[in-house]
């Protein structure tokens, strides 16, 4: 009967002995649930052999704080769910796995979520998702979190990956100060270094969400190609670019210098060309921030006088090789930088949504000097 | 018949007209409009792109929405933390609502459907959720045509 159960806390209480369903051993308690498909737990007791954690479709665990699994016990939770089609964990304490992890496919999988402890890093590493259309990570980053995401399409075969958000949780009982505080201890969850070549296997991503990262690098990455290999910011590929007919051709008739589409896809053509809503959380700017910001919107977004609507409407993806990127539709800044008034209404001339909070502090924590703040 | 069960705790906002303690005995019947869903904006699951929350609306089309509305919660040794200012006559029935709701909603455990039991933060009679036990799911032969929608929006006062 039963086939959607939630129970919901967002505060994280305190919970003693616990004897409930989600806390029932399949050996002590023969529980018959075979129409449950949709579970969700926040912030309340579970335990990882729940019958209730079985054939489910629909998986969402935000774990106490206090709740301390091992990488193999959580793997195991999804391993029994392998019908999962969408799927979001986060658990703040997380344990170095006691048993052996073995690779897990899930065919159906198109939506992950998973936030918490740096270890889970260790669970995208051991998945195979084949389907996925939607990643959203929220883990506390160690090590930049770019090699991961690359090796988990790389080995689920390169999925069309649509939505991808890097530490961008609106967390609205995050105060500033405790965003700022995980930051200092942490870095910021986003932590992703070379966004070029990253960006460069997304050909299907529509919406990009980003929080704590540098901008410079990241609007560098979603440049015009000729402007990453101009401007030498981004470590770009270490071998000039090889002139190839056929993408000669097809450079000219975009009207910007594409060179060879390399295999390392390191950005010699339009990163992400069917972006069309970008959301930026906290990304702190230095001097050429809003340059950069200005140059990738009058890329993307040319005057509409002069942009061609049909020439727009063919999204201008032709085989693997890019004409013209697709028009951002949205765009969304959040206390990453002041951009002042002229630089707003111009945004707003060429998107069609603008949606901007100026920052809370006007000093915020560099990733890379925590410490220069204080 | 199934049940559908969503019950919402949530903390009232001051200056709601639902403060007013006089209209707090007894079950009265919710504006559709005044039940905003409770958007779990915190989790990123729902923040994100996929449009997990189709079930709110179904708090809007049901003409069996009921609204109903605690005094204020005592501040007992565990909830001191909650600091409410105001001078506290506290009814027995906000102490033990959780278990008074949920004796008779286990009782109909094996009708379930679906669910959803959100709330903001701990309450005193949360204990009331560990009677959620397996034994009273017993496989029952039921007509899967009618589904009995109940929802329940707890407001608590504090």
């Amino acid at each position: 009967m039963l086939r959607e159960f939630e129970v919901s806390s967002i505060e994280a209480g305190y919970f003693a002995e616990w004897p409930w369903l989600p806390n029932a051993s399949a050996l002590t308690t023969p529980v018959a649930l075979p129409n449950l498909r949709t579970l969700t737990l926040q912030h309340t007791p579970f335990k990882w052999s729940s019958p209730m954690l079985r054939n489910l479709h629909i998986l969402n665990l935000r774990a106490l704080p206090t709740t301390h699994l091992p990488l193999d016990r959580i793997l195991a939770i999804i391993a029994n769910n392998p019908q999962l089609q969408s799927l979001a964990l986060h658990f703040q304490g997380v344990l170095p796995a006691v048993l052996p992890l073995s690779p897990l496919t899930l065919p159906h999988l198109k939506t992950l979520c998973v936030g918490g402890h740096y270890h889970l890093t260790t669970i995208l590493d051991n998945l195979v998702l084949p389907s996925l259309t939607a990643l959203t990570l929220d883990i506390e980053a160690r090590d930049p979190i770019e090699d991961a995401i690359s090796s988990l399409l790389v080995r689920s075969n390169r999925p069309p990956l649509e939505h991808l958000a890097i530490a961008y949780s609106a967390n609205p009982s995050h105060t500033a100060a405790a965003v700022a505080a995980a930051a200092f201890y942490y870095g910021p969850g986003g932590m992703v270094i070379t966004w070029s070549q990253l960006l460069a296997d997304l050909p299907e991503l529509k919406s990009l969400r980003v929080g704590g990262t540098a901008l410079e690098p990241l609007l560098s990455a979603l440049a015009p190609p000729d402007d990453d290999a101009l401007t030498g910011l981004n470590p770009g590929p270490l071998h000039p670019p090889q002139p190839n007919p056929v993408t000669t051709i097809l450079g000219v008739v975009s009207g910007v210098a594409v060179g060879g589409s390399s295999a390392s896809g390191q950005g010699w053509t339009w990163a992400c060309p069917r972006l069309e809503i970008l959301g930026l959380r906290s990304c702190h700017a230095h001097s050429e921030g809003v340059n950069k910001l200005v140059q990738m919107v009058e890329a993307r977004n040319p005057p509409s006088s002069s942009s061609n609507s049909s020439n727009n409407g063919n999204t201008g993806v032709t085989s693997s090789i890019v004409v013209t990127p697709v028009r951002l539709r949205r765009l969304e800044m959040h206390n990453c930088t002041n951009l002042g008034e002229d630089v707003l209404k111009w945004l707003d001339g060429r998107i069609t949504e603008v949606i901007c909070t100026e920052p809370i502090v006007e000093r915020y924590f560099s990733p890379f000097f925590p410490l220069s703040s204080y | 018949m199934p049940l559908d069960i969503e019950i919402f705790l949530r903390v009232a906002r001051p200056k709601l007209p639902s403060l007013d303690l006089s209209s707090s005995k007894g079950v009265r019947r919710a504006n559709a409009s005044s039940m905003t869903p409770l958007a779990p904006a915190w989790n990123p699951a729902y923040t994100s792109h996929h449009p997990s929350s189709s079930h709110y609306y179904l708090a809007h089309s049901t003409a069996g929405n009921v609204t109903v509305v605690m005094p204020p919660s005592p501040s007992g040794p565990h909830f001191e933390t909650w600091g409410t200012e105001r001078p506290i006559v506290v009814p027995r029935a906000s102490l033990h609502w959780g278990h008074i709701a949920f004796f008779y909603l286990v009782e109909q455990m094996h009708r379930w459907q679906r669910f959803v039991f959100r709330f903001d933060k701990q309450f005193p009679s949360m204990g009331a959720l560990k009677s959620i036990t397996g034994r009273f799911f017993v496989a029952s032969n039921f007509l899967h045509s009618d589904l009995a929608l109940f929802v329940i929006q707890v407001m608590l006062l504090c």
